[in-house]
């Protein structure tokens, strides 16, 4: 916001003329007109010119009033004193209270020393935006913002609110009226204070507490070094702290201050939303309880605890993370010269359309691509993914594998097991681990160049042919295995070449047991309509995978949703990806009537996504075909029954939220247990509603 | 942080501009500071004095003057062990308002509050409007201690705290003695002392004593005989 404006904004924000009309309501009556509403300037003489018990205290107050002190003279001196008395005469409950006269100032600063505005502003600003309940009532606003304010002190500064108790330094209780009452002037010189009021306007209220934690986490570092006296000093010579001042003061307070939103059920709180509580410290607890729990839901799904850089996945993810940025750093190096070789601009498997289509464009150039135009057909960048149609899928490598680790909260691998005999890393940084070379050049695993790596699991180490007993086994393949296939034919059968076992990381048997689930996972998705990479060489030489293109099983799966869903419901379906067997064993029912909210809880990868099971059409058929031969009235008995196994579901994410339904049939058999017949729920499902985009991660 | 042996509170009341900041101030940085603001609330300050021998850790609250902070006011009452009445002795007005401090003092604080009046502003000699002598008397009457101080110069502003400290100090002896002679702490420090907030560890006995009162606070804070 411009300054030469801000007057008017703020105006604006405040909503001066609304309170201006209502004061005309008001005065009506006391004050006599030629005919129509009093003019705000009537108005405010009139007010001005009523007796007022408050004048004396006014009197004594306004010279000492400390945030004017440099810029007031005695022609300001009685400005702030007329609109004192005026809002005092105005707002009879409420009177004069010290502490007006601070926020007086800063609007009449604001508005250029124009008394009347800066009156109405007053009263638009204690009236419309509650300032004046800071006050009133034995400060019961100011007591339920304390509230909140130690609340978020002990959530988001513990360490000072402990140094603080430490040093008998009462932290809510002290800071609190200063700092809030006075908004923010006794705390911050005045060129800091006007654009925090700007904020503060837009923002609403709350935000004075985001501003305070703003203040104190910039505090922090000295504070918690002070002993108690220098804490006081600190406190009370807040304002002339030199991290308050200057130009940049205000847009980094503010700046912080965004990093500490008070939780909207507190804001709640604090707006006093009408409910059935019965004391405002029910109130508070509910408030509170209700802010804690989001937060831990949001912690548990929606961030995935940071990996120890100390354990095997965090190094591995580290070397893969330097493999990149070595490999970021070639390209870069390369894209420097023309003269660069022939199989890092154009890779074997890079002879498609996009490259066809870039020589036919520029078809002056010569067949060697210019190294940013290579660059620039980053097939991963240049994909076309049709909005709602699919989640996104993966890019390739061995990058999406680390993606998903990273994501999936699987506790075991965060804690290497106690016979893993870890990596010594050199501790001095990250240049003194070797880097990898890039990607594209070494087509396998990589190994420190010179000597053997310093393999940490010999344990671990075994044949490539010959698994010793007790190594473990991922869905009986050893995780080897599984790695080589992955990384497909070539590595594989060339045997000794690249991908023998010392050439693995460093897993353990836990890690083992973790990358063997998500390599199923992956596999899930794979055939849920992702293609994964087949070879070693698509894998390696980011080929675009052409499956969204050649993806026709969404249309053979819709033909028998289409009479149950509107057309835009459908379209915001999820892909049914073609039905396998192995999928239809994985699924789990649930059906809603019996577990509502019980459905299986991968926070990370929702259970939504391993729920979209599609494709009845291979049970239709059959039950087509099976009815040829049978008399209309079965057909009608089996109807019937087929009627009686469907059932519905609702998909729920953790938290409750319904995120889609769906419909199955059952299609498992009788089973006796506890002596009641029972049927298994197993079966087909398909989800004919829900989001679409957003189960990448909940 | 500083050792002490014991922690006392103390509140500043009075009208409004008698000049309880200003007291405040002047005892923890020995200066006048020119200029200052109206208290908006409630401000906080400690000092760590030496009473006969003890060093006395002072948590002070500082009040608003205003009639409408009264309640928030009272909300600091409760804890405290000494309370500082200031009047102005340039504004007769303020000497009046003694009587309705002491009376709040006496109804919302505990019942032994060592209470001191405190006549400030003792520089302006010939603005003068209340006598030092009509003061102590109405102070003798009502029990309390009685001072003049000026927080311009400084004069007399650490013996008012020193005075009301060693006040304190005595009752607690006090109840040492009674607890000696066997008669036991019933209802003793149950109102001289709020053994949670104030202080930790007397003596041995009584610290077990005051422990078993309330185990929950910082015996550890504070480093005693």
């Amino acid at each position: 916001m411009p300054p030469p404006s801000r007057w008017d904004e703020w105006k604006l924000m405040l909503g001066v003329r609304r309170f201006v009309l209502r004061a005309a309501d008001k005065l009506a009556g006391s004050i006599v007109t030629q005919g129509g509403a009093p003019s705000p300037s009537a108005m405010y003489e009139w007010l001005l010119s009523q007796p007022c018990q408050y004048r004396a205290l006014i009197n004594i107050d306004v010279p000492r009033t400390l945030s004017c002190a440099k810029v007031l003279t005695d022609e300001r001196k009685s400005m702030l004193t007329n609109i004192l008395i005026a809002y005092a005469n105005y707002d009879t409950s409420t009177g004069y209270i010290q502490g007006f006269g601070n926020i007086a100032v800063v609007l009449l600063v604001v508005s250029e020393w124009r008394e009347e505005e800066a009156f109405w502003a007053l009263v638009a600003l204690m009236q419309g935006r509650g300032y004046r309940h800071f006050f009133k009532n034995d400060f019961r606003e100011l007591t339920r913002y304390e509230k909140v304010f130690g609340y978020m002190l002990s959530r988001e500064l513990p360490e000072l609110e402990a140094h603080l108790t430490a040093v008998d330094f009462p932290p809510t209780r002290s800071i609190t009226p200063k700092w809030f009452l006075s908004g923010f002037a006794q705390a911050l010189p005045l060129n800091v204070v006007i654009p925090i009021w700007d904020r503060i306007l837009a923002e609403g209220m709350p935000f004075i507490i985001s501003v305070a934690m703003a203040m104190l986490a910039e505090m922090t570092p000295s504070l918690v070094r002070m002993d108690d006296k220098q804490t006081y000093h600190a406190f009370l010579h807040v304002k002339e702290n030199s991290n308050f001042a200057g130009p940049q003061a205000a847009a980094r307070l503010i700046h912080r201050a965004k990093r500490f939103p008070v939780p909207m059920p507190l804001q709640m709180y604090l707006l006093r939303t009408r409910d059935g509580f019965e004391s405002d410290d029910d109130r508070f607890a509910h408030a509170k309880a209700v802010s804690e729990s989001i937060r831990r839901l949001v912690r548990r799904h929606v961030r995935p605890p940071p990996i120890p850089p100390d354990t095997v996945l965090g190094q591995f993810l580290r070397h893969i993370s330097l493999r990149e940025a070595e490999e970021a750093r070639e390209r870069r190096r390369h894209s420097g010269s023309f003269q660069q070789p022939a199989e890092v601009s154009t890779p074997p498997a890079r002879t498609d359309r996009s490259v066809t289509r870039d020589i036919r464009k520029n078809s002056s150039d010569s067949l060697v691509l210019s190294p940013n135009r290579a660059a620039s057909v980053d097939p991963g960048k240049r994909r076309f993914i049709p909005v709602n149609a699919r989640p996104p899928p993966p890019p390739y490598g061995l990058r999406p594998l680390m993606w998903r680790a990273r994501a999936m909260p699987v506790p075991c691998c965060y804690m290497p097991s106690p016979n893993l005999q870890m990596p010594q890393m050199p501790q001095s940084g990250p240049a003194a681990i070797p880097l990898p070379p890039p990607m594209r050049a070494i087509p396998r695993p990589w190994r420190p160049p010179g000597a053997a790596p310093p393999l940490p699991n010999q344990v671990l180490k075994r044949d490539a042919n010959a698994d010793a007993p007790g190594t473990a086994r991922v869905r009986g393949r050893s995780l080897s295995t599984v790695v080589e296939e992955e990384h497909g034919g070539e590595a594989g059968s060339s045997g000794e070449g690249a991908m023998s076992e010392t050439d693995a990381l460093p897993f353990n048997q836990n890690l083992d047991v973790a990358i063997g689930q998500l390599l199923d996972e992956r596999a899930f998705l794979s055939q849920g309509g992702i293609r994964p990479p087949a070879s070693l060489s698509d894998l390696m030489s980011f080929m675009p995978t052409p499956a969204i293109q050649e993806e026709p099983t969404h249309t053979n799966a819709a033909p028998s949703l289409s009479d149950t869903t509107s057309p835009d419901v459908q379209a915001r379906q999820l892909v049914p990806p073609a039905p396998t067997e192995n999928m239809i064993n994985e699924a789990t029912v649930r059906p809603h009537d019996n577990h509502p909210n019980d459905l299986p809880n991968d926070p990370i990868i929702p259970a939504v996504t391993r729920h979209i099971v599609g494709g009845s059409t291979e049970r239709k058929a059959s039950v087509g075909t099976d009815s040829t031969a049978v008399t209309a009235r079965e057909r009608e008995k089996e109807k019937e029954k087929e009627k009686k196994r469907r059932f519905t579901f609702t998909l729920r994410l953790p938290w409750g939220r319904r995120v889609g339904m769906g419909m199955g049939t059952c299609a498992g058999k009788d089973k006796e247990r506890n002596g009641e017949k029972e049927k298994t729920r197993k079966g087909m499902r398909r989800v004919f509603s829900g989001v679409g985009r957003c189960f990448g991660r909940v | 942080m500083d050792a002490y042996d014991y922690l006392f509170k103390f509140i500043l009341i009075g009208d409004s501009a008698v000049g309880k900041s200003c007291i405040l101030t002047s005892l923890i940085e020995n200066k006048f500071k020119k200029g200052s603001s109206h208290t908006i609330g409630v401000e906080f300050g400690s000092k760590i004095i030496n009473v006969s021998g003890k060093r006395v850790k002072l948590q002070i609250w500082d009040t608003a003057g205003q009639e409408r902070y009264r309640s928030v006011t009272r909300s600091y009452y409760r804890g405290a062990a000494g309370a500082l009445i200031v009047y102005d002795i340039t504004n007769r007005d303020t000497y009046h308002h003694l009587i309705n401090w002491l009376a709040d003092a006496r109804t919302l604080a505990r019942a032994d509050i060592s209470i001191i009046a405190v006549g400030n502003k003792s520089d302006l000699k010939d603005k003068r409007a209340v006598t030092f002598l009509e003061a102590s008397r109405c102070a003798q009457e009502n029990e309390i201690l009685f001072l003049e101080t000026s927080a311009l110069t400084g004069e007399g502003v650490e013996e008012v705290f020193v005075k009301v400290a060693k006040m304190i100090l005595n009752k607690i002896e006090d109840g040492m003695q009674h607890i000696e002679e066997g008669l036991g702490y019933h209802g003793l420090f149950s109102g001289l002392i709020d053994p949670a907030t104030m202080m930790s560890g007397v003596h041995a006995g009584a610290r077990s004593l005051l422990n078993e009162a309330s185990p929950a606070e910082p015996a550890s804070r504070c480093i005693s005989c």
